[in-house]
């Protein structure tokens, strides 16, 4: 079997895949936000919020493997599009068959024109003149054969670089997440057992590790171009420079070792931001972490260095509640004398502020969802109660189909929230289901501008009375109390 | 009398040569017409699989130019030579008639005596 590349047809394809991939890890991203925002949710207590939060924690995982997933393969995608730019560009189709076939046709001239060139000068023919123009035309025929065969190497050399973009550990990882997925989706209603089915989590370790060994190639991949990425998580903190990966000991200067420092300095960076004159500064004086708090981080994430001396930071938790913050790095801002968030007063005050929105905009958004909980149940109850006579199971039936209704009404995300919490059992799934749903498919913005209980205002004008009120999470918490109490023993027989 | 006689063979042995040179040089021509049919449907097929930019199709163009030059490059230096050898054949031909009309006459004469 030989090589058959279509460079016009896989570009335009790894293009329309492009829009999908970015969507789906942005969709992803988003979602993990909201779960994230939820389970570590410290102000809803009680049974009910934390057998959702539980399992909401569980798709968390799901979905940083998604993104994951989702970013390395784009990555593939883009190695895939600049090779074969680099070297296809224009064509339609390449075929190695067709190469080999041309090389070794040309070839064949080339000799054929080599031993008329010898003929020429025999005695009978006796021309020197004719003899140069086949020796010219062998010289062109090797030409050609020359020709074909450099695009041979283009053809290998294209393999070599893309072969097994997409195989090893993303491979590894996209088949783990199907597991995980399949495992959440198997996880339904036993209509025969009467119950819910438990939900496998066997997958989740390893997704983790998986998961974590392809987002270090993404840091390394992403920093073949960008200047440089430091990844700091609980187990560790790493520099990632034009595709190396440096671990940073848990001193300043470890953190700011030469080879770090040679390394940026490579990019052009070095100098700019004068790192050797800053490691002088803090070395034996700071520790990592101290240089860490410094610039505003408190939590595991990661912060990438521009070409323009800045530090983005993504993923951190920040001081002061700051949750993403631009600053150009230098002895002034990053030195021994620094306070933690002293740096950043201007941006932190802004930035806090964002992140206290932030919490209000989801507490209504969980808040919004009991409204939808409640129909959900009180459609059920209803249903049920109405079905007196009806066969046992079929009242059930008829009781959860009126459930699952109102939650449709409510919007597909609620839907399929309630699939996924099915896990949790009866009428509860199905309501702490609905809640990851409106998490997850439609956004908490959505809800606080909905008029939910249809009193004419919407769900964030509730909201801020309640919480300026001082009452929000104390309510929020009884009503999940409440609630929970009224689902366990809903007339399903199922009481958890 | 004999000198003439063989002046007229060697001239018929030269025009001999020269015939089997032009069945040669004809034997040339074809070899350049097929070589030239070879590498036009060489260069038109590589032309939809060759890259852009000058390491792809501009080498590829440098290569069609340099391919007609020794296209015209050859049929000028084989119509040469299948020229010249006209001209031999020419020259042959009206040398051997001159010789065999000397001849003619010469045996003519000496009937006449």
């Amino acid at each position: 079997m030989t090589i058959e590349i279509r460079p016009a047809a896989v570009m335009e394809q790894i293009e329309r895949k492009k829009e999908a991939l970015e969507a789906l890890r942005d969709e992803a991203a988003s979602k993990l936000l909201s779960v994230e925002g939820f389970s570590q949710d410290t102000l809803l207590t009680g049974a009910g919020w934390q057998a959702s939060k539980d399992r909401i924690a569980s798709y968390g995982a799901l979905l940083s493997a998604l993104t994951t997933a989702a970013e390395r393969t784009m990555q593939a995608d883009e190695r895939v599009s600049s090779a074969l730019a680099g070297y296809f560009e224009g064509c339609e189709r390449v075929s190695e068959r067709e190469w080999l076939d041309r090389q070794s046709d040309a070839l064949s001239q080339a000799r054929l024109m080599e031993e008329r060139a010898r003929w020429a000068l025999h005695g009978t023919v006796g021309s020197a003149g004719l003899a140069r123009m086949y020796e010219e035309a062998a010289a062109f025929a090797y030409d050609a054969a020359n020709l074909a065969g450099d695009m041979l190497s283009k053809v290998y050399s294209y393999c070599d670089e893309t072969n097994g973009a997409y195989e090893g550990d993303l491979a590894d990882l996209t088949s783990c997440l199907a597991r995980g997925c399949a495992a959440v989706s198997s996880s339904g209603f036993d209509a025969e057992a009467g119950r819910w089915g438990a939900l496998d989590m066997s997958w989740s370790v390893e997704l983790r590790e998986k998961a974590a060994k392809v987002a270090d190639q993404v840091l390394l991949e992403a920093t073949r171009k960008e200047p440089g990425m430091v990844c700091v998580s609980e187990d560790g903190a790493w520099a990632y420079v034009s595709g190396k990966r440096f671990p940073l000991a848990g001193t300043a200067s470890g953190l700011l070792s030469s080879e770090l420092i040679a390394a940026l300095a490579e990019t052009g960076l070095g100098a700019s931001i004068d790192l050797a004159a800053l490691k002088a500064e803090l070395d034996g004086k700071a520790t990592a972490s101290d240089v860490l708090r410094a610039v505003g981080i408190e939590k595991a994430g990661t912060y990438r260095f521009t070409s323009d001396g800045k530090i983005v930071f993504s993923g951190f938790t920040m001081a002061e509640g700051a949750q993403k913050m631009t600053t150009r790095i230098s002895a002034d801002n990053i030195g021994k004398h620094a306070r933690p968030g002293a740096v950043f007063a201007a941006e932190e005050v802004e930035a806090a502020a964002k992140a206290k929105a932030s919490g209000l905009r989801a507490g209504g958004g969980l808040l919004s969802m009991f409204f939808v909980g409640a129909g959900a149940a009180s459609a059920y109850g209803s249903t049920y109660k109405e079905g007196e006579g009806k066969d046992e199971d079929r009242r059930r039936s008829d009781a959860e189909a009126a459930a699952i209704g109102s939650l449709a009404a409510a919007g597909a995300g609620a839907l399929e929230g309630a699939v996924a919490g099915l896990a949790l059992g009866g009428p509860a799934g199905v309501v702490v289901g609905a809640v990851v749903g409106l998490v997850f498919s439609q956004g908490v913005e959505t809800y606080l501008e909905s008029d939910l209980d249809g009193d004419g205002r919407t769900v964030q004008g509730d909201i801020d009375e309640w919480w300026y009120a001082g009452g929000g999470h104390a309510f929020a918490n009884g009503c999940a109390e409440a609630f929970w109490e009224q689902l366990v023993t809903a007339p399903t027989g199922m009481a958890r | 009398m004999k000198g003439m006689e063989r002046a007229i063979l060697q001239i018929e042995d030269a025009q001999g040569a020269n015939r089997k040179r032009r069945a040669l040089l004809e034997e040339a021509w074809d070899d350049f017409e097929r070589f030239s049919l070879w590498r036009r449907s060489w260069l038109d097929e590589c032309a939809a699989s060759t890259p852009s930019g000058p390491q792809g199709q501009g080498r590829l163009f440098r290569l069609l130019q340099m391919s007609e030059a020794l296209e015209a490059e050859c049929r000028t230096t084989v119509g040469d030579l299948l020229d010249e050898n006209l001209e031999e054949r020419s020259s042959l031909d009206r040398r051997r008639e001159e010789l065999y009309e000397r001849h003619l006459r010469a045996l003519r004469e000496e009937d006449g005596r």
